[in-house]
């Protein structure tokens, strides 16, 4: 077992480990940029370390100084939360190199994941379903005929150099795509200098839903649960459920056999994600693996009763997974909340500042996974995540009315927050049903 | 013998220029019952900031309500307010909505006369704003800002247009201070013979020629003068009444006022006012030091100024107010008044000091000022600019160039719980952080005027040093987008240290690796760390050395080797000071400096952290 960690990173996450330490008798170290030099992160580690200036690059992402510090403080093994380090094969292969033990996957399965067509590839090798679409760039508008009519309209038309939507289109039938082929042609070769262009299946009213899963240092994998992630604006998911609203077993029962294959696939250890597109009619599509804990952990410790930092760091120790089960079954419902310091009503744009007043909710069936508190300073060089609100209800009509009554519990004075963006979500009846998809938010509440 | 009009303007430069928390209701009225008597012509109360620190000040009334009050003592004198045409008494521009919800406010608590101007003089931004004035039976002051670029002929040609929409007088705003003499001379021979109503000469004085060009306007048939009972003020410095009524003995000219009286009433304003008024504000150092070579208002080479010492660059002001004058030049040379002022200032500070080439980071304003969404510039835009700008045709739009929200129902219904006073939610729509403070101690009564200074006394504690929490306003037009790409540049330069204040927020960005002359990081609340660091007295002339890095500490290049200083030493520019060890390398640490080695405050082979004290060096 390892006698000290070294947590490379801030804020909630940070906390969150350095609270499974403790109770696992490990002592942590934390490192810290001066912007964070009050944090509370830092006072609740055994140790802290000053690794570099507010910026990111700087300190937080920092190799040397972070690999130095673990040195200088004598840690046999470095948790890098999520974001920063936590998905950089590099860092893995450095931390190896130094006798250091990376606490998540091998740096392999962490380049396989993160480069997508690679991963794609692989998922297509294990009969595992990807949106269907062009392999690669299609060439000319005879080609992107025939490929449509094989997967069916709709389709989108995307620039391979685009983003953010640029160069993108929907055709609904063969007559769009003749109209709009040569116009994200023309489009893309404007913005990007190139023009070329790849087609894929449009899914109208996707649903994501994602699986946790464990793997051993033997290979031994299982899933520990689903997760509904479908309350997104642009791509940030705000509301995350356990277990998915509404999924039929059978279909629940379909994709996590999958996501264990996915995860087989490419050898996977550690704790990790694997992510699902659902559509209107149960057609399910891989789209990726997140290899690290992940931001909406606890609603799977809420409804399985674990505790998966613990198990990511044991996992990352040695220890066996010792249950013969493949899944475990959930009990009850949880949601949970991403606070953000973040301005709805001006194009959620974060909002840094000083927190005058902050009430944290409490009672039965409420956890609260967060690094503020009153005067605390939210600096702008790092995300605006100010605290997670965790529900668990014995279904989801009870976890539904938890959260309204913990939502108006909770008090963050001094800079605006998604709050009130997610009591108007709670109010809202097509939420309430369970009548959700990725497209909700806009649709709901965006004009 | 011709007599002149008089606009006083001590009460507007009073509200901008004390230090808020002090001004309270009994002072203000030991002055304002020494007015009595006096027959000014009009007092300028409002305007500039004059509004928002209002609300700071423990008058405990919003600045509609302070109209009323002075209304209420001297009910003989009308009063004024200065508006910008669009703008208002913010840097933003207001929808037509508020326009008419202020004006009317204003109207209902005394203001009867606005003097309205538009930073680029166009016509077509005081069309709407001068027509709800004359609807609602108030008089409006045409304001041309006067810009030295200009041909005298060019000033009764647009004033003639601004009395054909109804205003009843016009001023010349001399914001920059570029006038002179010989021009005052035939600027206002020109208008006298070509305007029949009265023309008033409102000037800052910062090259010290307004009594001057004063006097050459009124002997040329200048109507209207403004003068203050303050010497100074923080904005800009309006000439003292006490001069000018002197230089005009023994001509043909003549005045209103008792001259005994006014005497009186500078005394108790000193003995009532000055005390409270910023002490820097007196200081002339500031306006020797750099105003005769970039000539710029006072108010904006403040802002800069303040804008620097926070971001430790100060030693760049004369570039970035070089550079302020080189974008004026190059954008057409629009007067340097709000909010045009403030949008040439923060893309200055952004082409000077934030990035490594001008015009690489163009804030948003900048670009609508250029696409001409707050009128029409007055002379050509330079090419290259223009070419710039290319990149970013498709965020421009056409139709309604600005938005402007519509914010006075939102305001107002943020509001409804606690107030419906008209007055509060138009303050509120201007400033509404100042306005949610102030609210809040007025329905908490005066006990908490108390919690409110100790609040403001916390943070100063907070800050490293006092005289530095002034906040920057004129970089209010950057927003949290902006700044993370300021951020990100920032990252990828060389740039030491920034640090800012952008609405309360203190921003700081720290590229700094070697070494720094100021207090090391924060450490105070450290727990329980095996690598300490120490944080000496810091003499004048001495320096800390910080290591840049985290890693092991070696005096010496070898075990049993001489370390390379000890204290006392001599050492110079380029010698080495120890080594740190991180990931078997060993990192040199060069002095950037000629002194003698002070302190040695690590032990061989301690583990450092970043920023942590190494040694201190007496600088020769």
């Amino acid at each position: 077992m390892f006698k000290r960690i070294l947590i490379a990173n801030r804020g909630e996450i940070a906390i969150r480990i350095i609270r499974a330490c403790r109770e696992m008798g490990i002592e942590c170290v934390a490192v810290y940029s001066t912007a964070d030099s009050a944090s509370l992160h830092r006072k609740m580690a055994d140790q802290s370390i000053c690794i570099g200036p507010p910026q990111p690059l700087k300190s937080y992402l920092n190799i040397d100084n972070i690999i130095t510090a673990a040195q200088v403080s004598k840690c046999d093994a470095i948790h890098p939360g999520y974001g920063f380090l936590s998905e950089n094969e590099r860092f893995v292969q450095i931390c190896h190199d130094n006798n250091i033990n990376f606490i998540g996957p091998p740096g392999e399965a962490i380049a396989l994941a993160g480069n997508k067509s690679r991963a794609i590839e692989a998922m297509k090798n294990n009969r595992i379903p990807v949106i269907p679409g062009s392999d690669g760039n299609i060439a000319d508008l005879d080609s992107a005929k025939k490929l449509c009519k094989r997967i069916k309209y709709p389709v989108m038309v995307k620039a391979a150099f685009g983003g953010g939507g640029k160069g993108m289109r929907i055709c609904q039938n063969q007559k769009d795509l003749v109209e709009f082929f040569p116009m994200a042609k023309a489009e893309s070769e404007k913005a990007f200098g190139v023009g070329d262009l790849y087609i894929e299946k449009y899914i109208s009213k996707p649903r994501h839903i994602e699986f946790q899963i464990m793997a051993d240092s033997s290979g031994r994998t299982v899933c520990v649960g689903e997760r509904e992630c479908s309350i997104q604006r642009r791509h940030q998911k705000l509301i995350e459920e356990a277990p998915a609203v509404n999924l039929s077993p059978k279909i629940s029962r379909a994709m996590r056999e999958y996501a264990v294959r996915a995860a087989r696939a490419i050898k996977y250890r550690s704790l990790g994600t694997i992510e699902f597109l659902l559509d209107e009619s149960n057609n399910f599509y891989f789209i990726e693996i997140n290899t690290r804990i992940q931001v909406e952990h606890p609603v799977t410790e809420a409804v399985m009763g674990m505790d998966l930092i613990k198990e990511q760091i044991l996992i990352s120790s040695g220890k066996k997974i010792e249950n013969k089960k493949e899944y475990y079954g959930p009990r009850g419902h949880a949601i949970e909340f991403r606070i953000n310091a973040e301005d709805t009503q001006n194009d959620f744009v974060p909002c840094p500042g000083k927190i005058t007043k902050c009430i944290f909710p409490d009672g039965p069936g409420v956890r609260v996974d967060t690094f503020i508190n009153t005067g605390s300073i939210i600096s702008p060089f790092y995300d605006s995540l100010l605290a997670k609100l965790i529900i668990w209800g014995n279904d989801r009509k009870t976890a539904i009315a938890r959260s309204a009554r913990a939502l108006d519990e909770f008090e963050i004075e001094g800079i605006r927050t998604t709050i009130p963006f997610h009591k108007r979500i709670l109010a809202n009846r097509k939420f309430i049903e369970g009548n959700i998809h990725t497209h909700f938010i806009e649709e709901e509440f965006i004009d | 013998m011709k007599t002149i009009k008089i606009n006083d303007i001590t009460f507007r430069d009073i509200f901008q220029s004390i230090d808020s928390l002090d001004l309270n209701k009994k002072k203000l009225l030991s002055v304002l019952e020494n007015y009595t008597g006096l027959e000014y012509d009009s007092l300028e109360i409002l305007g500039g900031s004059s509004f928002e620190k209002i609300l700071e000040t423990d008058l405990g009334m919003n600045p509609f309500q302070v109209s009323s009050f002075i209304k209420s003592i001297i009910p003989s004198i009308p009063l004024q307010a200065l508006i910008g045409a669009k703008n208002l008494i913010g840097s933003e521009i207001c929808s037509n909505d508020i326009i008419e919800k202020f004006i009317k406010e204003s109207i209902k608590n005394g203001i009867s006369i606005f003097r309205v101007y538009d930073s680029l003089n166009d016509i077509e931004n005081f069309k709407f704003t001068v027509s709800e004035i004359m609807d609602n039976g108030a008089q409006c002051q045409g304001t041309v800002i006067f810009d030295d670029l200009r041909d005298s002929s060019y000033y009764p040609d647009i004033a003639s247009k601004l009395i054909a929409m109804g205003c009843s007088s016009i001023c010349i705003k001399d914001a920059e201070s570029t006038m002179i003499p010989g021009k005052a001379t035939e600027l206002f021979s020109l208008l006298s013979k070509e305007i029949d109503i009265p023309v008033y000469f409102s000037a800052s004085n910062l090259r010290g020629l307004q009594t001057l060009n004063y006097f050459e306007a009124a002997i040329n048939g200048c109507n209207g003068f403004d003068l203050s009972f303050l010497p100074s003020s923080y904005n800009d410095l309006t000439p003292t009444v006490f001069s000018f009524l002197l230089s005009l003995k023994g001509s043909n000219i003549s005045y209103n006022i008792d001259y005994e009286k006014i005497a009186e009433l500078g005394e108790i304003i000193k003995k009532n006012i000055y005390p409270h008024i910023k002490l820097d504000l007196f200081s002339t150092r500031f306006i020797l030091d750099h105003t005769n070579k970039n000539l710029l208002p006072k108010w904006l080479i403040t802002e800069i100024n303040n804008q620097l010492v926070e971001i430790s660059e100060i030693e760049s002001l004369d570039r970035v107010l070089e550079e302020v004058s080189r974008i004026k030049n190059e954008i057409g040379n629009p007067s340097l008044s709000t909010p045009v002022g403030q949008i040439i200032g923060s893309q200055a500070v952004l082409n000077s000091v934030i990035s490594d080439n001008r015009w690489d980071i163009l804030s948003d304003e900048i670009k609508k000022l250029i696409w001409g969404h707050y009128g029409k510039l007055p002379r050509k835009i330079d090419e290259a600019i223009l070419d710039k700008m290319e990149s970013f045709t498709e965020e421009r739009k056409d139709g309604d160039p600005i938005e402007t929200k519509d914010a006075y129902e939102e305001c107002a219904s943020e509001l409804k719980k606690i107030t419906s006073e008209e007055g509060d939610i138009l303050s509120y729509c201007f400033f509404p952080k100042r306005t949610a403070q102030y609210l809040e101690d007025k329905g908490k009564g005066s006990k908490k005027q108390k919690h409110k200074r100790e609040l403001v006394k916390i943070t100063r504690e907070d800050s490293e040093d006092t005289d530095k929490q002034i906040s920057f306003s004129g970089l209010k037009n950057l927003d949290i987008k902006k700044l993370k790409e300021i951020t990100s540049l920032v990252e990828s330069s060389n740039i030491d240290e920034i640090k800012f204040e952008l609405d309360d927020i203190k921003i700081s960005i720290n590229n700094l690796m070697q070494t720094k002359t100021s207090q090391p990081p924060q450490n105070n609340n450290q727990v329980n760390t095996d690598v300490q660091e120490q944080k000496p007295v810091l003499e004048a002339g001495s320096v800390e050395i910080i290591s840049p890095i985290v890693g092991t500490f070696y005096s010496s290049s070898a075990p049993g080797e001489l370390p390379f200083v000890k204290a006392g030493d001599t050492v110079k520019k380029g010698d080495t000071l120890f080594i740190i060890e991180a990931m078997k390398h060993m990192n040199r640490v060069i002095s950037e400096y000629d002194g003698i080695i002070g302190e040695i405050l690590t032990q061989n082979e301690e583990a450092v952290e970043y920023g942590q004290t190494i040694m201190i060096i007496k600088k020769d």
